[in-house]
């Protein structure tokens, strides 16, 4: 099982129970005092801006994560570097790429995490997708053409990914459009539907945005 | 080499694809490629005839019954499946005039897809 040792902002609790959700398991870094290898073997070392360049292990890429705008990757104190700031998601799936997971009951349980992490990917890129939605409801005149084609999209990959109220009321409001009636009580049901699964499905995702500048951690 | 029969599946939402290539994986019985829209599937029809064939019906541009027209045109007995949302009697009356073997309603469970293929082509005549 991928053990990868972690050093990043607080947030980085999230990206432990993460990981370790998924089996992994994840140890944290504490620097400054604890700015060696800890005892033991690691699969990966992801650490962010604050976090120490450890000397160099075969076998254990050292990743970078929380590149600010502009500064340059230093491929001798880290082997890769990810973009932004990942969200726990986003750095589950980057080391899975890196160490696929292959359970002992594997294909069904790969199949289930990897389900697991389609849909939340998707949920991540929800919100977005409903903003165009939106904007072809709003424009003037309404693209109720655009607006039923994107509610039609949303209705049929949302439920197929697990997102059942989503789905259910995309598929209400596109029924609208067909049927010609006024969208907007099913645009506001959609807006609740989304909103209530995203808060409901993803709780303990922290509202870390890719790339955004923030203060250092320490 | 290819010893697993080959599913060619057009839809042009990633998200999509992505859970159903997860779903045939897992299932293991299928070669499964993927187009994300008509004219790449299109030109995947040029190069080899699939085993069987899965379209999602609304796309922009070539339609998933475009397509259907055209693979009837050059196989007629290929197995296609559609997937759609739009399911209502005369809806699903169309497809199957058009040549559909099968019509499955989005959403839907991707792991069922790929046993829905084995039996339309365990059915396949010759």
């Amino acid at each position: 099982m991928p053990r990868v040792l972690l050093c990043g902002p607080p947030e980085d609790r999230a990206w432990q129970a993460r990981l370790e959700a998924f089996g992994w398991q994840a140890e944290r870094l504490v620097p400054p005092r604890a700015a060696a290898w800890p005892p033991g073997d690691f699969h990966a070392y992801v650490g962010d801006a604050a976090a120490p360049a450890l000397p160099p292990r075969a076998g254990c890429p050292r990743v970078r994560v929380g590149l600010a705008a502009g500064e340059v990757h230093d491929p001798a104190a880290w082997d890769r570097a990810l973009p932004g700031q990942p969200t726990p998601t986003a750095l589950l799936l980057a080391l899975h790429r890196l160490f696929p997971v292959d359970p002992p009951s594997a294909p069904e349980a790969l199949f289930a995490l990897r389900a697991a992490l389609s849909r939340e990917a998707f949920g991540e890129g929800l919100l977005a997708r409903l903003e165009a939605l939106g904007a072809a409801l709003d424009a003037d005149p309404p693209d109720l053409a655009t607006a039923r084609q994107r509610a039609h999209a949303l209705a049929g990959t949302a439920g197929t990914l697990g997102w059942r109220a989503t789905s259910e009321a995309a598929h209400a409001l596109e029924r609208a459009l067909v049927e010609g009636h006024e969208p907007r009580a099913a645009w506001t049901t959609l807006r609740a539907a989304v909103t209530r699964e995203l808060r409901d499905q993803q709780p303990t995702e922290p509202p870390v945005r890719v790339g955004a500048p923030r203060a250092p951690s320490r | 080499m290819q010893d697993r029969p080959h599913v060619l599946l057009v839809d042009d939402e990633d998200d999509l694809r992505t859970i159903c290539e997860l779903a045939f994986e897992r299932d293991g019985r299928f070669e499964l490629t993927t187009a994300a829209d008509g004219d790449t599937a299109s030109r995947a029809f040029e190069r080899a005839r699939p085993d069987a064939l899965v379209l999602d019906v609304m796309m922009p541009g070539i339609s998933g019954l475009d397509l259907l027209r055209e693979a009837r045109a050059r196989w007629p007995d290929l197995p296609v499946v559609l997937l759609t949302a739009r399911t209502r009697a005369a809806e699903v009356e169309g497809y199957r005039a058009a040549g559909a073997n099968a019509v499955i309603a989005k959403p839907f469970d991707p792991r069922a897809l790929p046993e829905r293929i084995h039996r339309l082509l365990e059915a396949e005549p010759g």
